[in-house]
């Protein structure tokens, strides 16, 4: 990686991962980004869940939590959000069959764009 | 289709008069769109109408955004709530929403812009009438409760009761009228009452003093004892009161404080355990039920509400199940809540060296 490749590229690149529901990239020049990989995430839903996923950055950050990783964890489905140096979260809704090396892929990947 | 009731608070009446001309132009007659200056005013529209949604300035006089926040979760617990400010930032943005807005939004600069603002807003009034978790009483504070009080042109009586003291504030009116606390009355116990940290309180219907020792105007009171209040703190944060000393030496669950560390190398698994650093157990009414280490309560109370509030949200219209916890990791640390009907509870720890050495 560290090719080049635009974080839009790589969301098209991994969609499709198995167990990957959807992928999101917020930015701190507050753009934002999210796609689905599966149709039961329709994109009206799927954004309101991001941006409530977003907020939840600048609130840890106000009471003194870490935020380099969070997790939403629900009984079918977990939301791993990741932050760069830079500030740019990643943020994958995976199914929780999702195995913790495929996170660690994905993450890693993200760290080197 | 029900017509849906909307409260802005802002004290610039110009601003007022935008909201009704081009907010009130989009969407005709399936809002109401109501308006009111300061608290006071919106406290009464409050009481005689059936708000959907309130959207409040941040700055204000008297009782700015962040207060009044504070006041409408104690008094409207499951009223939705956004704020809606030139002065956008960061810092705002967090402290606005973990004191119970659903939404920060930045005042619209274009007439055209008011599209999207309707489109948000109409959102946060289908979404509302949550269940579930909600701070009721004690994630306001002393002043919260006395603000209301005045505001409202209640009269009843306030008592205070902490580890320390316990002493009564007296308000007829809409005014404070005296207090008391040990030896001391009049402004004097007014200001000490308004510096004990933590404690409980309790409203009571009003009793006649047995003298009026406070004349002065109740807003002038709250900033006198507000800064009396951060100039003692100032001083506490260099010195531990005697009093403060005493607690820490007589109770027997204290420990030394464990920093909750948000930065530092990668531990080797194997060298760490983790130690508790902070536990906090609140019931659905956000009473605390078991706290240790737990220093700010109501900023913990506000937490645990905000992300009561976004994993709802995360959930709404996807299929992802029953939330089930919330997890933070740092390098050297985690924290975990989990956020029931019927209770709401967070633990923090630390990694500590296996070998009891520092870490």
């Amino acid at each position: 990686m560290g090719n080049g490749m635009s974080t839009q590229e790589w969301i098209a690149r991994n969609n499709g991962t198995p167990g990957v529901l959807a992928l999101g990239v917020y930015t701190p020049g507050k753009t934002s980004f999210i796609e689905s990989c599966t149709p039961n995430f329709v994109p009206a839903a799927l954004e309101k869940a991001w941006r409530a996923v977003i907020e939840t950055i600048s609130v840890l950050q106000l009471n003194r939590f870490p935020t380099a990783r969070f997790r939403f964890v629900y009984a079918q489905v977990f939301v791993h959000c990741e932050r760069r140096r830079d500030g740019t979260c990643l943020g994958v809704f995976a199914q929780r069959v999702l195995s913790e090396e495929e996170i660690d892929r994905l993450v890693t990947e993200f760290q080197s764009i | 289709m029900s017509v849906k009731r909307l409260l802005f608070v802002d004290d610039n009446a110009d601003f007022l008069g935008i909201v009704q001309t081009i907010l009130g132009g989009i969407v005709g007659e399936k809002w109401e769109i109501y308006t009111a200056q300061n608290a006071g005013m919106a406290l009464q529209v409050l009481q005689d109408n059936q708000i959907d949604l309130v959207v409040v300035d941040m700055h204000m006089p008297v009782v700015d955004g962040f207060q009044f926040l504070a006041l409408l979760s104690r008094k409207h617990p499951n009223l939705p709530k956004a704020v809606m400010t030139s002065d956008v930032s960061e810092a705002h943005r967090a402290a606005c929403l973990s004191r119970g807005a659903e939404a920060f939004l930045q005042k619209p600069a274009l007439p055209q812009d008011w599209q999207a603002i309707c489109v948000t807003l109409n959102d946060l009034m289908k979404g509302q009438a949550e269940e579930g978790f909600r701070g009721v009483l004690r994630r306001v504070g002393l002043q919260d409760v006395l603000q209301m009080e005045c505001l409202s042109r209640n009269s009843s009586v306030l008592e205070v009761k902490t580890r320390q003291a316990q002493g009564s504030i007296f308000i007829e009116g809409g005014q404070i009228v005296h207090a008391e606390v040990g030896d001391r009355s009049g402004e004097e116990a007014f200001n000490y009452l308004m510096a004990l940290a933590g404690g409980e309180f309790n409203l009571r219907p009003f009793t006649q003093p047995r003298t009026h020792s406070i004349s002065a105007q109740w807003e002038f009171l709250l900033m006198e004892a507000a800064r009396k209040r951060d100039e003692d703190g100032e001083m506490s944060e260099l010195e531990p009161s005697p009093s403060a000393a005493l607690a820490a030496a007589t109770d027997p669950f204290a420990v030394p404080r464990t920093q909750f560390i948000t930065k530092a190398p990668d531990p080797k698994p194997e060298d760490y355990r983790p130690e508790i650093a902070e536990f906090l157990i609140l019931s659905s009414q956000a009473d605390v039920l078991y706290k240790w280490q737990c220093e700010e309560i109501n900023g913990r109370i506000n937490f645990l509400e905000f992300l009561s509030q976004r994993a709802r949200q995360v959930a709404q219209g996807l299929p992802v199940g029953e939330f089930q916890r919330f997890e933070v990791y740092g390098s050297k640390s985690r924290a975990v809540v989990q956020v029931d009907t019927d209770h709401a509870f967070l633990v923090c720890t630390n990694m500590v060296p296996a070998n009891g050495g520092a870490p």
